[in-house]
């Protein structure tokens, strides 16, 4: 098979993803009830396509703020780095943003795509092994097409407007080439290993669950590295200068981890520079070394999307633990529920566990880095501020476990009351545990700790307020059409667009602060917007979905 | 409130231009276990689904014991017990945390729930695979899960769509003993879809027969028989005189006959 013909084929099998992708209807969904004179194959190609658009805009956000950082940084951050070294770990950070936007996105898409009946039906077909090989990469690199090639382009149009050197632009193709390479073999190996050991997994013994959680957590790293380079970028750039006055020679032992091998080359390219030999050699032996990984990673992904498909989770049974059922109040179980799937599946456990990491980062900067008092208030308020905006963005997706068993759920007594209050009641826990997690950490440091805490609690109402509105519209939206969103990748564009109003209700208390420090002030806005929201919401939602 | 469990009048359910059922008019009584049969696409599984909300009502009413499943849906959905043709289940769950969840929406007792559990679980044999995560089983599990599910709050109408399809021949014994005593108080009834004529023939009291979205024929088998005019018929014979012109039935396999190998 020629690979003009492997292209038709994964073409109609990237369109079976998208639509099952954006559908589920094999998790139980039902049809979503829309315009009848759009194809629903197109639709959901649409649908994927504005979610890749919305990643697109991610890479575009951090191209610019990384040729922002090599124009104009060195002027106003301080640091002992020399240009070579300043320019490098920029170029460095933005690759390891790269690379962690692919393996998140990568993450979202890579074990609905291995466990995508898809590729049973091409199995059964008189086809080649090695053409459905090429078939299987060739749609799972479709679902990355556009931010990868996106992140192709601006990165070397960012770092040609920052350096004026065509060179470093050219030198950068082959470094973003070795990031996208490796992000998307890390994400199929961990996606390969989780439908092998983990997935079949549901935490009968200690040592499941810690399996379980370890990986769940190791799949937020991604997202806590973006939101390094995000917070942090400036004061890295000035504890590695500092590190180098103190150990000579040190930071040369980094530049030989990835990526920092290849960001060396693009910086010397747009700044002439010498080093030690020895460096360099280190740095050469690194990036030749690298090479060859990439050479073979590259091989090993146009073959292993199909090998990996073929992966089963197989658990041996066993006696019952015991015949007794648990049972709750209906939005406790609905909570319950939602908890047990998000610990279970890593699109969701990331949602559930990124607020929560990223309130532990940025308090756990504010212990150790801010001493000063008046300092160490902004940062924990900065946490503070991300935790929420955080539960606010992603409680939309939580609503998407609905579409799993979504025929299941309509068929049961459940009312739309109980579960919007189910799953406000998830978001505002996440919000609750990160704000705790920050006040924990943050004690020591700041100077008014009473105040923190009341700052804290008068966001909760705007918090709960935010999480009702969200449901509210979805659970609306829901009853009209369907549950509209699979996982944070393919539902970007819905999640972008119901988390707006959310975001908004969220952050008045905490923008009116920001202009009039007043708890009290925060604490009435707060409670006047979860009123109305409460009363829209909840009255007369007694209906089943 | 009606004594009848199930009632479906004048129903009509439509999928955009194709039309999946045309005025439906049914009742299933007390301590009646009915069956719908018909083909593929006959209108079943919509007409089931209809009851429990999952497709709507074009025109006409569907109620149980007297609630209107539309505007009163909660209620509809509290007296009734549904197994699905496909077993949707939440993948990440094992079978006891979603009978938990169900028995918890349901608003049951632990200790009524759990004794139920144990005796549903050790008769479909179940017992093993309680606590794996229901991705990592087959159908006939998954099957059984969803059945226990719909029995735990011993509804007064159970609706079962094709509900013996992926279970093994000892499950499905024991299924229609548990179906044949459900119903034995005389008080609550079942309504089931199946293609299987010999199972429809030996556990259903009354029997509805779709072809094409129109109900065919109706009545206990003799009923049916008489229907026909033919006193000795097999509830095959009965639906293929009610649902199939004869003639073309002999061309077609005549035809299949002359393509074999």
């Amino acid at each position: 098979m020629k690979w003009g013909e492997r292209w038709r084929v994964a073409r109609t099998l990237y369109r079976e993803l998208s639509f099952q992708s954006i559908y589920a209807l094999k998790s139980g969904n039902t049809f979503l009830r829309e315009r009848k004179d759009v194809d629903p194959g197109d639709r959901a190609e649409r649908r994927i396509l504005q979610s890749k658009i919305t990643v697109c805009v991610l890479f575009g956000l951090t191209a610019l703020a990384s040729a922002a950082l090599v124009s104009e940084g060195r002027y106003y951050i301080p640091t002992a780095l020399t240009p070579m070294y300043f320019d490098a770990t920029i170029f460095a950070l933005s690759l390891v943003v790269i690379f962690s936007l692919v393996w998140i996105t990568g993450l979202q898409v890579a074990l609905p795509f291995l466990s995508s009946q898809a590729l049973t039906a091409l199995r059964a077909l008189p086809i080649e092994e090695e053409d459905l090989e090429g078939i299987s990469a060739l749609a799972f690199l479709h679902l990355f097409d556009l931010p990868l090639t996106t992140a192709f382009v601006l990165f070397p149009v960012a770092i040609f407007l920052a350096t004026g050197s065509a060179l470093a632009a050219l030198a950068s193709l082959p470094a973003i080439a070795a990031t996208e390479v490796f992000a998307l073999s890390l994400s199929l190996v961990t996606a390969g290993f989780f439908a092998r050991t983990v997935s079949g997994s549901t935490g009968g013994s200690l040592r499941n669950l810690l399996a379980r959680w370890t990986f769940l957590i190791l799949w937020t790293v991604p997202s806590l590295a973006i939101t390094i380079f995000i917070v942090f970028s400036v004061q890295i750039l000035g504890t590695l200068g500092q590190w180098e006055l103190a150990q000579p020679g040190s930071l040369a032992l980094l530049f030989g981890v990835f990526p920092f091998p290849f960001a060396w080359v693009i910086a010397s390219a747009a700044i002439p520079t010498t080093a030690p030999p020895a460096y360099m050699a280190l740095w050469t032996v690194a990036l030749g070394a690298y090479s060859v990984l990439l050479i073979l990673a590259g091989e090993w992904l146009l073959t292993a999307p199909l090998r990996l498909g073929r992966t089963v989770a197989a658990v041996a049974p066993s006696p019952p633990r015991s015949w007794r059922l648990r049972t709750t109040s209906p939005t406790v179980a609905v909570l319950a529920k939602d908890l047990r799937i998000a610990s279970r599946t890593p699109a969701y456990a990331f949602l559930l566990l990124l607020p929560l990491l990223d309130a532990f980062v940025l308090g756990l900067f504010t212990y150790l880095g801010n001493p000063n008092p008046a300092m160490a208030d902004r940062y924990a308020s900065a946490a503070v501020t991300v935790a929420v905006l955080l539960s606010a963005f992603f409680g939309p997706v939580f609503f998407a476990t609905e579409v799993m068993g979504f025929s299941l759920t309509r068929t049961l007594p459940l009312t739309q009351r109980t579960l919007m209050m189910g799953k406000s009641a998830l978001i505002t826990i996440v919000y609750i545990i990160a704000f705790l997690l920050v006040a924990l950490l943050v004690a020591s440091r700041i100077h008014d700790f009473p105040i923190f805490l009341l700052f804290g609690s008068a966001e909760l109402p705007a918090i709960v307020a935010a999480a009702l509105l969200e449901m509210g519209i979805l659970v609306w939206r829901a009853e009209k059409t369907g549950v509209p969103l699979t996982s944070l990748y393919s539902g970007a564009w819905w999640v972008t667009m119901v988390s707006v109003p959310g975001l908004l209700v969220a952050g008045t208390p905490l923008i009116a602060f920001h202009f009039y420090p007043s708890v009290p002030l925060m604490a009435v806005l707060a409670i006047g917007l979860l009123v109305p929201v409460a009363v829209l919401t909840l009255r007369g939602a007694n209906r089943t979905l | 409130m009606s004594d009848l469990p199930l009632v479906f009048r004048s129903l009509r359910v439509t999928y955009g231009e194709l039309v999946a059922l045309e005025g439906l008019t049914i009742s299933v009584r007390p301590g009646e276990i009915y069956g719908l049969i018909g083909a593929n696409g006959a209108g079943k599984s919509s007409a089931i689904k209809t009851v429990v909300g999952l497709v709507p009502a074009a025109s006409g009413k569907v109620e149980i014991y007297g609630h209107d499943v539309l505007s009163d849906g909660i209620t509809a959905r509290q007296l009734t017990g549904y197994v699905p043709e496909t077993s949707f289940l939440y993948d990440a769950l094992t079978p006891r945390e979603f009978l938990e969840f169900v028995a918890s929406i349901r608003g049951l007792d632990s200790g009524t729930v759990s004794r139920r559990l144990s005796e549903f679980a050790v008769a479909l044999q179940i017992e093993r695979e309680l606590d794996q995560a229901i991705s990592t089983l087959s159908n006939g599990t998954r099957q059984k899960a969803m059945l226990i599910g719909a029995l735990l709050h011993q509804p007064p109408l159970l609706l079962l769509d094709e509900p013996f399809n992926s279970l093994d021949p000892r499950a499905v014994r024991i299924m229609k003993d548990v179906l044949a005593a459900y119903v034995a108080d005389g008080k609550r009834a079942v309504l089931f879809s199946t293609h299987t004529m010999e199972v429809a023939e030996r556990l259903c009291q009354r029997i509805g027969i779709l072809d094409r979205g129109q109900l065919r024929g109706e009545g206990t088998l003799d009923q049916l028989r008489r229907q026909v005019g033919q006193e000795q018929a097999t509830l095959e014979d009965i639906f293929l005189a009610l649902t199939t012109d004869r003639g073309e039935l002999s061309r077609l396999v005549s035809m299949l006959g002359q393509h074999g190998p």
